[in-house]
């Protein structure tokens, strides 16, 4: 269990995390969210690597910024952005995080590296020194070095950025199949891969906890009332946004396409269309759902 | 569109913290150097920004462009890579020479900027408030701005373009910075090839920046020229800098051209080409275990990593690699190049292959403890690593162990190429000593370069970036290394790192084991207190600012951490405290506290000194040595007495080891003076007790002295005097010594000038006859003719004790072993005792005038190589000076090795000798006449002291060193070239005397006095001294000069006791002995600074006669100046009133190329008198000579000799027919 109890980081006069509370349990949390919007704040916080300015966070009861030996031997840890030492292969780079994550003994850890090079499919480069891979390798790389040794909290910091569609579902198909058992946060501006994988998710925005909720129950919410209109005019458009209360607009086809939120249709141009869990992000983002951080139903 | 981008790319550079730092540590080493007085190449004499001074400063600091010149490359040259921005910049329209052109002048532009900052320091320096006045002269603009084109923009080119092409050819910022190191050595080997006299030329372009041609070029300048003239252009320092220019230009063109645009193609990947076995899709979770075993095997993995990541890294091979080659070079260099020819001992080999390593191994700590620290964070690898439960100490101690396991690496390394090389050079004359290696590796190298890295690691780990962390630690090391005891209130407790068990013996081993242990242990403390604060601080995770890291470091105190600093504290703590009494106990002062006190004690004992003193007459003493405790004890009885006209009232008394070590003073009739303010300031500040006489002794009447002395065992810092094998000790440092000793007083004009002492106390005129009733050794040991002396020594049984006088008896009893010696003629008041486990060779001298007298040499075992040719040259000198001067005066002569130091010394019949000259000195081949033989040569010197020096002493008064050193040289070469030959005798004179006189009066502070009337200056007592006897012998001939020589000795005979005599006497018995003819060539010798200048002004003509022989006619210039006292400013003999030439000058003519005796063998030796400044002399040879040279010998006092030398060319086709037919 892990228990985020108010938790405020500041960096100078910027706040980078504004009074976040979140309990999570086992299980795929999903962590959406614009740039900037505290989600590597909170995961690092969360992975020991910097302190809060306010606030505490419990895992299994202890504090973790008190103690983040606790944490620190039950974390997987992928960051949004990771390197590797030049001219170490997989093998060798693998079982050296090994050792340091308190795999003692030789064989124990020999078959976990090698169990875990053959689950994220780098068996055939596993000679390789891994700063030679491509973009999706080290991702699968990173996520193996994340299983090492027997992790009860995993965080992904959006680790599906920048791999093509097949590497992406492969990354994914591991992350699920890691277990139930286990609280595993991902964030990721994918908004489809948590509404595939997730049973519960977190929007945030400039530093806050805007909503949070099963990615079903924040559809459900506003099943029924995104309307969308093709409009040419970018005056239009403009004026829409200002006055009306718009989820989103996209450009197709020489015009731009802009969905609203709305228990009715504004008018009859308006067209209904499927709810996306998009459309429940915006909506919350936006902040048309009212204020404070809401549980969905 | 060019200048636009000439000016961005300048804009760049001036954006960068790194260039202001360069421009800044520019200008503070130009401040430095031109206005403190520790640093600056001038003085009073010659001026701090005299217009040569200022060159030497900016040519040399210049070798400071090589490490932020590659700064610049990287930002100018390389920042596409760097800052990954190259595939938007190389897409950019920009026309590709245009973009490259602009980089490399921008670096160029940006060096010399920054090099600029010499300029603006040296200007600025005479304007600090600390400057000292008199060591300036007015300002002259044209001294820096001569300097600035011709040294800043020539060697910014040079370094900027050496790195531009290293950069666009490998475009790999590592190998940029990695090859500033082999510049340096380069640099560093140019420094050892001219350190080694080697042939101008070589050493002019032995460095690239111009600062060796400046020297070879203004070598031997006077003071005058030295602030007035700057470097010719046309000569050395104009051919260094158009070679190396054209260099550095080549460098930017071939970069020019070899410089590519776009991406360069990557490696490959490896792949493994099998199936891969069907993926799991779980793996089986293991617990971590975090025990202590845990953070040991993290530690160990992690030291393994880092240390096998730096050592398999290709900076840190190619710094293996440019270590092994710098200790190839200097090996190579002392082998070929090198004059002194020490035997390849292990503890030489250790010094070669260690002993220049400090600069690399600075630049190393540098460079890799960056590298190590940040390793992590550089291949951003933190965020993983950082979440995993291993702990900090495991991460950071892995790191200072890796940093410690490269040096360790390197010096053993070299260590092990110094056996191998060792055991090559070496073979089957000097073993090796894996021990000694080892011991002087890890003791007097290791150790300091150990402590000096973990305060690197420790920079590193507060410093916001890694640049930033190795420029603060590399200003820090060089602090430490080079500028921390020149702070005034420098205390040794202060130098971080500074370990040291003293210099290494093979004989007694280290001099001070136990100082390096309690330095060791106290800097240790310190490590210990870095290593928890380090550990406290370390950065770990992402928010990892200096200030965060303080807010949060009470979070790690741990009990291991806390109890790691607790005892570093402690270590730090308690051996401080030890040492900082000790230092205060044995009242330690830093240099400029002895200065200060040396000018207390001057204006203290001004008046005191004027007082008459008491005189010894007789010496008996009981030393006891106790090798084993390092302690001795001295018992000693003086009879005094009063040969002056009035009463002496009170004297002084002082003893070696200070007033706590004099244990009993029983002066009869006399007893100390207390109660009064100089006597006691005397005793309390300067260890000097005052002895008031009640009744006064009288005019006439002797009294007697029993006192006790002791040397006390070694304390925790001091290494002591009695060594546990090896002791050698004087009088003056072991017994009780009377007398008014000015040895203490401050020489150095800018020191008196700084301690408010008016000018330098001069020694007495030659025609003072107070003067001349006190011999020269009374400045040394106090006031004495003659004494009868007696002694007996006492040491441990396995050691033999050694004194002067006769050899009387030996007892072994108890484990002790004395002997008993005794003085057949009365002796010098300037004795020493030495002990040591000796082996001891005899042979015996024949003496034509008495008894036989026996030869001894008393050696280390190990050290037997020359103790063959120490005898022959013994026997030679023996025979060379009874024959020439007079008898010898002893029952014995004695040589005893003794260890560290490096020097001889004569008293009487008996020559302490460093084990580090002479005995393992490697003599050399026999007939090879380019060879000098130091053991034989230094060997010969001391025996000659036994007459001059011994048997003749010179009046306390100007000229008198000279008739002890000088006379000796002079006999000294009579012998030398007795033994080998006059080839042999001719080398000894060029590398032995003329250049280090030429050389050594450049850097004199105060004034250089002529011959006849030197003081204490090495460069005119040994070397001058040497040059003018050569040059008597040879142009007026040897028969008279010795002849003078020996009747001076017979009239002056020390036997005799006062007056004793001065150069005026000898100059006359010369001036008598030798032909009217020279009389002025002895004045210029004796009475004048001279400089001869002789040249040949045109080919020769030669023309063969009809008889077959040949008519040559040689157009030659002929000048003689003569220098000034103050500043040497010289004075053509054309520009004196009623001066004319009337000079001797030898021509010899040769028939094959004389150089490899340097024009020693000559085939038609011709001496001419010329008396025109310009004159063609002609000469008739039986031989068609192929070349001629003025004065091959150099027995004239002349600077420059090149234009001395002609080679005979002309008609070779008409002498290949004369062949045929």
């Amino acid at each position: 269990m892990l228990e985020i109890r108010n938790l405020t980081k500041r960096f100078g006069d910027f706040t980078a995390l504004h009074d976040v509370s979140l309990t999570l349990g086992p299980g795929l949390f999903g962590l959406l969210g614009p740039n900037g919007a505290g989600k590597s704040t909170l995961m690092r916080t969360i992975a020991t690597l910097q302190e809060p300015s306010d606030g505490t966070i419990f895992y299994n009861k202890t504090d973790i910024t008190q103690d983040p030996d606790v944490v620190r031997s039950a974390l997987g840890y992928l960051p949004q952005d990771f390197g590797v030492y030049p001219r170490m292969s997989a093998l060798q780079l693998l079982d050296h995080i090994a050792v340091l994550k308190g795999i003692t003994d030789k064989a124990a850890r020999k078959e976990q590296v090698e169990t875990l090079l053959n689950m994220v499919n780098l068996w055939t480069h596993r000679t390789a020194s891994v700063a030679t891979y491509s973009g999706g390798m080290r991702q699968r790389f990173g996520v193996a070095q994340a299983l090492l040794g027997d992790p009860q909290l995993i965080i992904v910091d959006e680790p599906t950025a920048g791999l093509d569609p097949l590497e992406r579902q492969r990354f994914l198909d591991i992350l699920s199949r890691a277990g139930d058992d286990k609280i595993i946060i991902l964030s990721t501006h994918i908004i489809e891969d948590v509404r595939d994988l997730c049973t519960d998710m977190g929007v945030m925005g400039e530093g806050r906890l805007i909503v949070r909720g099963a990615p079903e129950d924040l559809v459900a919410e506003i099943e029924g009332r995104v309307w969308t209109k093709s409009i040419e005019s970018d005056d239009e458009v403009d004026a829409m946004k200002r006055s009306m209360p718009v989820l989103s607009t996209r450009r197709l086809r020489g015009a731009t396409v802009v969905s609203v939120l709305s228990d009715s249709a504004p008018d009859d141009s308006w067209t209904k269309r499927d709810t996306l869990l998009e459309d429940a992000y915006f909506a919350h983002l936006n902040g048309l759902m009212g204020g404070g951080i809401r549980r969905a139903a | 569109m060019l200048r636009n981008l000439l000016g961005f790319e300048l804009n760049l550079h001036i954006r960068t913290i790194g260039f202001w730092l360069a421009l800044i540590v520019m200008i503070g080493i130009g401040v430095l150097f031109a206005s403190v007085e520790s640093f600056s190449p001038g003085g009073a004499r010659v001026k701090t920004n005299g217009a040569i001074p200022i060159a030497a400063i900016i040519s040399s600091f210049s070798l400071l462009s090589i490490f932020f010149a590659a700064v610049f490359v990287v930002t100018g040259v390389m920042r596409d890579d760097t800052h990954k921005s190259l595939e938007i910049i190389h897409a950019t329209p920009v026309s590709t020479p245009a973009m490259i052109l602009t980089r490399m002048i921008g670096v160029w532009v940006a060096t010399t900027i920054a090099l600029s900052g010499l300029v603006i320091g040296t200007m600025a320096g005479p304007f600090m408030p600390w400057a000292d006045e008199a060591t300036f002269q007015s300002f002259n603009i044209i001294h820096y701005i001569q300097p600035f084109f011709l040294f800043i923009v020539v060697n910014a080119l040079i370094v900027s373009g050496i790195y531009t092409a290293i950069a666009v050819t490998t475009r790999n910022r590592t190998l940029v910075y990695v090859s500033a190191v082999g510049l340096l050595v380069l640099y560093l080997v140019g420094g050892v090839v001219a350190g080694e006299n080697p042939p101008e030329w070589l050493g002019a372009m032995s460095t690239p920046f111009g600062d060796n041609a400046l020297f070879f070029e203004t070598q031997f300048w006077s003071a005058a020229e030295q602030n007035s003239q700057m470097a010719p252009i046309m000569g050395w320092v104009g051919l260094n800098r158009l070679i190396y220019g054209s260099l550095g230009l080549a460098l930017f063109g071939l970069a020019f051209v070899l410089s590519t645009r776009g991406i360069h193609t990557r490696r490959g990947k490896r792949q493994v080409d099998e199936t891969p076995p069907p993926a799991p899709n779980k793996v089986t979770p293991v617990s971590p275990t975090l025990t202590t075993g845990f953070t040991l095997q993290a530690f160990w993995t992690r030291l393994k990593f880092e240390y096998l990541t730096t050592v398999r890294s290709v900076p840190f091979m190619i710094l293996m690699g440019i270590a092994i080659s710098l200790f190839g070079f200097i090996l190579l260099v002392t082998l070929l190049l090198g004059t002194s020819t020490a035997m390849p001992t292990s503890s030489f080999m250790t010094q070669v292959a260690l002993g220049s390593l400090l600069l690399p191994m600075l630049i190393i700590m540098v460079f890799f403890g960056s590298d190590i620290m940040w390793r992590d964070r550089t291949a951003n690898m933190h965020g993983i690593m950082d979440a995993t439960p291993v702990r900090s100490v495991s991460l950071l101690y892995a790191k200072w162990g890796a940093m410690a396991g490269v040096l360790l690496t390197i010096i053993l390394g070299l260590l092990i190429a110094g056996m191998i090389t060792q055991a090559v050079v070496g073979f089957g004359k000097t073993p090796v000593v894996p021990t000694t290696f080892l011991a002087i590796g890890i003791v007097n190298f290791f150790v300091r370069f150990f402590l000096l890295a973990m305060l690197v690691m420790f920079i590193q780990n507060f410093m916001p970036g890694r640049i930033i962390g190795m420029l603060v630690a590399g200003a820090v090391l060089i602090g430490l290394v080079w500028f921390i005891s020149l702070l005034p209130f420098y205390h040794p407790l202060m130098n971080f790192g500074s370990v040291s068990a003293g210099g290494y013996s093979e004989m007694a081993g280290f001099s001070a084991p136990h100082t390096f242990f309690w330095e060791l242990a106290y800097w240790m403390g310190m490590i210990l207190i870095l290593g928890a604060l380090s550990v406290w601080l370390w950065r770990r995770g992402l928010q990892v600012g200096l200030l965060d890291r303080l807010t949060t470091m009470r979070n790690r105190f741990t009990i291991p951490s806390l109890a790691t600093a607790a005892l570093g504290f402690a270590l730090f703590l308690g051996f401080g405290y030890a040492g900082l009494s000790d230092y205060q106990d044995r009242d330690y002062r830093n240099a400029k506290q002895r200065q200060a006190q040396s000018a207390e004690y001057e204006k203290l004992v001004g008046d005191l000194w004027k007082m008459p003193e008491p005189r010894i007459v007789d010496v008996k003493v009981d030393a006891q040595f106790y090798p084993q405790d390092r302690t001795a004890t001295f018992t000693g009885s003086y009879i005094i007495d009063n040969p002056h006209d009035e009463a002496i009232s009170r004297t002084t008394v002082s003893a070696g080891q200070g007033l706590d070590n004099l244990l009993k003073l029983d002066i009869e009739g006399a007893s100390p003076v207390s109660g009064e303010d100089v006597a006691d300031r005397l005793a309390k500040e300067f260890d000097v007790k005052m002895v008031e006489f009640d009744p006064p002794l009288q005019p006439g009447e002797s009294r007697t002295v029993d006192f006790t002395t002791q040397f006390t065992a070694p304390s925790l810092t001091s290494g002591g005097s009695i060594r546990l094998n090896g002791t050698f000790v004087n009088n003056t440092a072991a017994l009780l010594v009377f007398g008014n000793l000015e040895a203490g007083f401050l020489q150095n004009q800018d020191q008196r000038r700084q301690n408010d002492l008016g000018e330098r106390l001069e020694w007495p005129e030659r025609d003072d006859e107070a003067a001349r009733q006190y011999h020269l050794l009374t400045a040394f040991s106090g006031y004495a003719d003659y004494v009868d002396f007696e002694a007996e020594v006492c040491t441990d049984e396995s050691q033999i004790p050694v004194a002067p006088g006769k050899f009387r008896g030996e007892t072994v009893s108890d484990g002790r072993r004395c002997r008993t010696y005794k003085s057949i003629n009365p002796i010098h008041n300037f004795f020493s005792f030495l002990t040591a486990e000796y082996e001891v060779r005899t042979e015996i001298w024949e003496n034509p005038h008495g008894e036989d007298v026996s030869l001894e040499i008393y050696f280390h075992p190990e050290h037997d190589f020359n103790v063959d040719l120490m005898f022959r040259a013994m026997h030679t000198s023996m025979d060379t000076f009874t024959e020439t001067y007079s008898p010898y005066q002893y029952a014995q002569l004695r040589i005893m090795e003794f260890p560290y130091g490096g020097f001889a010394q004569a008293f009487a019949g008996t020559v302490p000798f460093s084990e580090n000259i002479g005995f393992v000195q490697d003599p050399g081949d026999a007939t090879d006449p380019q060879n000098v033989d130091f053991a034989s040569y230094v060997t010969m010197h001391e025996i000659g002291h036994m007459w001059f020096a011994h048997q003749l002493i010179g009046a306390f008064a100007k000229g008198s060193n000279v008739l002890s050193e000088g006379l000796t040289e002079n006999a000294t070469m009579l012998a030398y070239q007795k033994q080998y030959n006059f080839e042999r005798a001719r080398r000894m004179h060029e590398e032995r005397t003329t250049r280090r006189y030429l050389l050594m009066r450049t850097a004199e502070a105060n004034e250089e006095p002529v011959l006849a009337e030197v003081e204490m200056q090495v460069y005119l007592n040994y070397n001058k001294a040497s040059w003018v006897f050569w040059g008597m012998r040879g142009i007026a001939g040897n028969q008279p000069v010795q002849r003078a020589v020996k009747r001076f000795l017979m009239e002056h005979h020390g036997s005799k006791g006062a007056p004793y005599p001065t150069t005026l006497e000898l100059l006359d018995i010369l001036k008598e002995e030798i032909d009217p003819d020279y009389h002025g060539l002895i004045d210029d010798y004796w009475n004048n600074i001279t400089f001869w200048d002789l040249a040949i002004s045109d080919d020769p003509v030669v023309t063969e006669r009809e008889d077959g022989q040949f008519d040559i006619s040689l157009p030659i210039t002929l000048d003689k100046t003569y220098a000034s006292e103050e500043d040497g400013e010289e004075t053509s003999i054309s520009e004196i009133e009623g001066a004319t030439l009337d000079e001797w000058i030898p021509v010899a003519f040769y028939l094959e190329d004389p150089k490899d005796d340097l024009g020693a063998f000559v085939d038609d030796y011709k001496m001419v008198r010329v008396t025109e400044a310009e004159t063609t002399l002609t000469f008739t040879l039986p031989d068609r000579p192929t070349h001629v040279i003025l004065d091959p010998h150099r027995y004239l006092i002349e600077k420059n000799t090149n234009d001395n030398i002609r080679q005979i060319g002309g008609d070779e086709e008409v002498e290949a027919t004369t062949e045929e037919s």
